[in-house]
């Protein structure tokens, strides 16, 4: 007797289909995880799950929960079982909680919503759930508000809200992506162990194969609304039956076929200088920090502190480390953007506060797709900005002609440089902000998490681009990003970086499977990995 | 799509009309009028409307629809003005305060807008009519003044949630300054907000002209004006209602008119809105 059956189930929205046909059952105690890149319908099946879908969806079907048909209650009867039988952790747990109540009031009023006991009662069930995910009251008193937390914990506040009474199913859609790896694998046994003690069934909602091999009994692959394949992950994730299950495994460990640079192009920066192209020599930024009292002095804080590293003509460079490690900050060092403290970044052997034809070496692609482009200007506008660096502006003609064979470049069409931003897809945005990168024929493009918003399959597509244009530019690229499986596959060397502090360098194979340093050991070990049936059945495609 | 289309033009159109009725009869009055404004004919006051005078006649015998086109006018004028003063003033003051945010510069410009804030703008405006005296043109001063403040705060505010983003850091990278930046990236963005409040400022602006006219300190007669003619009327309400009622609806619609005209004109200059 399955604890939650979909029976048929479909929705619409406007009249457009989004979940079509949806047959699954989940037993008590398992853990089923589904899988399926953006637009695929995960989330909307968990909203579906909650009676949370947005105004203008229709349901068709049956929701069984328990032998009851959730889809056919009352508003209110629903509300009793969804918050106390079932449960919800969503992916952000920055906006999840509600910015001006404690954490111990948010644990309290989910509670008390859905039984009818005491504050006191209340207050102590708040507490134990809190300390049981990991938050002890000694130390994280329910008088801390959300702000005073970090994005791990307030994951772990929010998983307490969803488990405080015990649900029979818990749903949790993306809970580790937007944090770091380390905590993302703290998070990860959190859920398990709770999963483990209570009993209680898991719905885990991921884009990341790994992870949900490491968690799930039973998978449901999701393409388009359509549950493609399922079943006990075992048999799915080695026999690879249904095509789009291989494809997704092929693109989350995909390696673009790298060549070495193009000599020609080379020559253009190497030939200036013995030196390094990037060169960054004990270099401090610091922030301001304001004091706590009205009076008191305002802190520095050092977010880069002591870094020295370079990176040649060429060359492709990961670094990794967790958010608040100083990644950002030395970005916008390296780009000019902010104000040094002491050091020095020399860019070909010239400091690059020396003026702009410096600056114009080296250019940048953001991580988010979405708000890295100014919605009101045109794709040609938006590529031709950084041409502003060059001393002698090219004459509007020329500057059409560049748009569009770096537009071509890039795999766009030329067409494309009179459309706006919106009618893009977020990997046709991506290869817009490379277009942008390229078009002051940068020998350095630092690449700020530029893969990380993208799914599996766009994200192979966007770093073969990278690596063909790299051998066609002669680029050398500074990569970015907190996914150390992106990272290996397509870096020469990587730097570790530990609050503002490089703490291991060197050549990405060694440093990744023989870390030295203890923090990268941890970070290693983080990582989420498939199963060795999984990767069998890789070796096989 | 059909309902939605419907739906994003719902406020635009009505609105749009409203506001396009007054222009027009402003405009007219410039050629033309039923009847001379400045004329007096007592022996035809307070007549009901009729068919020669379609909304009746003043105590004076001067044509109500005459003296509204005419009234138009100064309202339109003085309302108008008043709010490009304050964008041309305030805007630029929001959007330095926003790229010198948290510095001196950004201190000094939201003081002092604090400090206009502080004063009642009715306050300035007899302050400012005692000294120079009363006249349309320094009811635009006064009403002009206040709204510096409004769009300043309003730019700034906006303009800090755009400097947040991607794209501000992109046009950094590419070595842009700060007022290129503003001028290019910002005030594209914050452009709709900026024309809702402008017309909300409008109406806020016809109000207060006719307030001010109607306490005396705006145009001064024998120019008709909307707030005089209220103020005019008051004492004769029981014998003829319509010498209130015709000038009180028409303010009341010109403000509603731009009103509906600028939540209109948001939903459809906005191109995330604007895809097929």
């Amino acid at each position: 007797m399955p604890l939650l059956t979909l029976n048929a189930v479909a929705v619409s929205i406007h009249d457009t289909a989004i979940l079509k046909n949806l047959n699954t059952t989940l037993d008590a105690g398992q853990v089923m995880g589904v899988i399926g890149e953006s637009g695929s319908g995960k989330s909307m099946m968990a909203l579906a799950i909650m009676g949370l879908l947005p105004q203008g969806s229709a349901l068709t079907g049956q929701i069984l929960f328990d032998d009851v048909a959730l889809n056919e209650l009352t508003e209110k009867a629903r509300c009793q079982i969804c918050g106390d039988d079932i449960g919800m952790v969503f992916q952000e747990p920055m906006t999840a909680l509600n910015p001006v109540h404690t954490i111990g009031q948010q644990v309290i009023e989910c509670i008390r919503l859905h039984q009818p006991i005491s504050r006191a009662a209340a207050t102590a069930l708040a507490s134990e759930t809190l300390s049981r995910c990991g938050l002890p009251s000694d130390q994280f008193p329910l008088s801390r508000y959300p702000h005073e937390l970090s994005g791990g914990q307030r994951q772990r506040v929010v998983i307490a809200m969803a488990v405080a009474l015990k649900p029979k199913l818990l749903i949790a859609d993306e809970p580790t992506t937007a944090l770091d790896v380390t905590t993302q694998a703290e998070i990860l046994d959190l859920l398990c162990s709770l999963q483990q003690e209570d009993d209680m069934a898991l719905m885990l909602i991921s884009h990341d194969l790994a992870v949900v091999a490491s968690m799930a009994d039973t998978v449901v692959v999701m393409k388009e609304g359509v549950i493609v394949e399922q079943g006990d992950i075992e048999p799915v994730f080695t026999q690879l039956e249904h095509p789009y299950t291989r494809a997704l495994f092929k693109a989350s460990d995909h390696t673009p076929p790298r060549t070495a640079p193009n000599h020609r192009a080379l020559v253009n920066h190497s030939a200036q200088s013995e030196s390094p192209l990037l060169e960054v020599k004990d270099l401090v930024v610091a922030y301001r920090v304001p004091g706590r009292g009205w009076f008191s002095r305002a802190n520095t804080f050092r977010a880069v502190d002591q870094m020295s590293f370079s990176v040649n003509a060429g060359e492709s460079v990961g670094l990794v480390g967790e958010s608040g490690c100083g990644k950002s900050t030395l970005t916008r060092a390296v780009l000019g953007l902010m104000p040094v403290a002491s050091g020095r970044i020399l860019i070909n052997g010239t400091h690059i506060d020396e003026g702009r034809h410096v600056l114009k070496q080296v250019q940048v692609v953001f991580q988010d797709p979405y708000g890295s482009f100014n919605p009101r200007h045109k794709v040609a506008r938006l590529i031709a900005e950084p041409l502003n660096v060059l001393e002698t502006q090219p004459t509007r003609r020329e500057r059409d002609r560049q748009v569009v064979s770096i537009l071509e470049d890039v795999g766009l069409l030329s067409s494309d440089a009179d459309k706006y931003i919106h009618e893009f897809s977020g990997g046709q945005r991506q290869r817009i902000a490379i277009a942008r990168a390229l078009i002051t024929r940068p020998a350095l493009i630092v690449l700020d998490e530029a893969v990380s918003a993208l799914d599996v399959s766009v994200r192979a597509t966007v770093l073969d681009l990278l690596a063909s244009l790299a051998t066609a530019y002669g680029l050398a690229y500074l990569f970015i990003s907190h996914d150390l499986s992106v990272v290996r596959n397509v870096t020469d060397r990587v730097l570790v970086m530990q609050s503002g502090q490089l703490v291991e360098q060197g050549d990405t194979q060694s440093v990744l499977d023989h870390p030295t340093h203890d923090y990268t050991q941890r970070l290693v070990a983080s990582v989420p990995r498939l199963p060795e049936y999984a990767h069998a059945a890789i070796d096989t495609l | 799509m059909a309902a939605t289309t419907k739906s994003r033009f719902r406020n635009l159109v009505p609105g749009a009309v409203l506001v396009c009725i007054f222009f027009g009869a402003a405009v007219l009055s410039f050629f033309y009028t039923p009847f001379d404004v400045e004329k007096f004919n007592i022996a035809q006051r307070m007549l009901r409307p009729d068919a020669v005078h379609w909304l009746g006649t003043d105590h004076f015998g001067r044509d109500i629809l005459s003296m509204l086109m005419v009234g138009a006018r100064t309202s339109l004028a003085v309302a108008f003005v008043a709010v490009s003063i304050g964008i041309v003033v305030g805007v630029p003051l929001g959007l330095m305060a926003a790229s010198y945010r948290g510095r001196w510069l950004d201190e000094l410009i939201m003081r002092g807008n604090d400090l206009v804030f502080a004063f009642p703008a009715l306050v300035i405006a007899i302050m400012i009519t005692a000294v120079f005296g009363p006249s349309a043109v320094n009811a635009i001063i006064a009403i002009g003044i206040f709204n510096i403040p409004v769009f300043a705060r309003l730019t700034r505010g906006a303009a800090l949630g755009i400097w947040n983003r991607e794209f501000i850091l992109a046009a950094r990278v590419a070595g842009k300054n700060s007022v290129r930046i503003s001028v290019e990236h910002i005030l594209p963005n914050i452009l709709n907000l900026l024309i809702v409040q402008g017309t909300i400022q409008f109406s806020l602006g016809i109000l207060a002209e006719a307030g001010l006219s109607y306490v005396g300190l705006g145009a001064q007669p024998p120019t008709p004006s909307w707030g005089r003619m209220l103020a005019d009327s008051q004492t004769l309400t029981n014998l003829a209602p319509h010498l209130a009622l015709f000038p009180g609806m028409v303010i009341v619609l010109s403000v509603l008119g731009l009103n509906l005209l600028g939540d209109g004109l948001r939903d459809w200059l906005d191109p995330r809105l604007r895809r097929e």
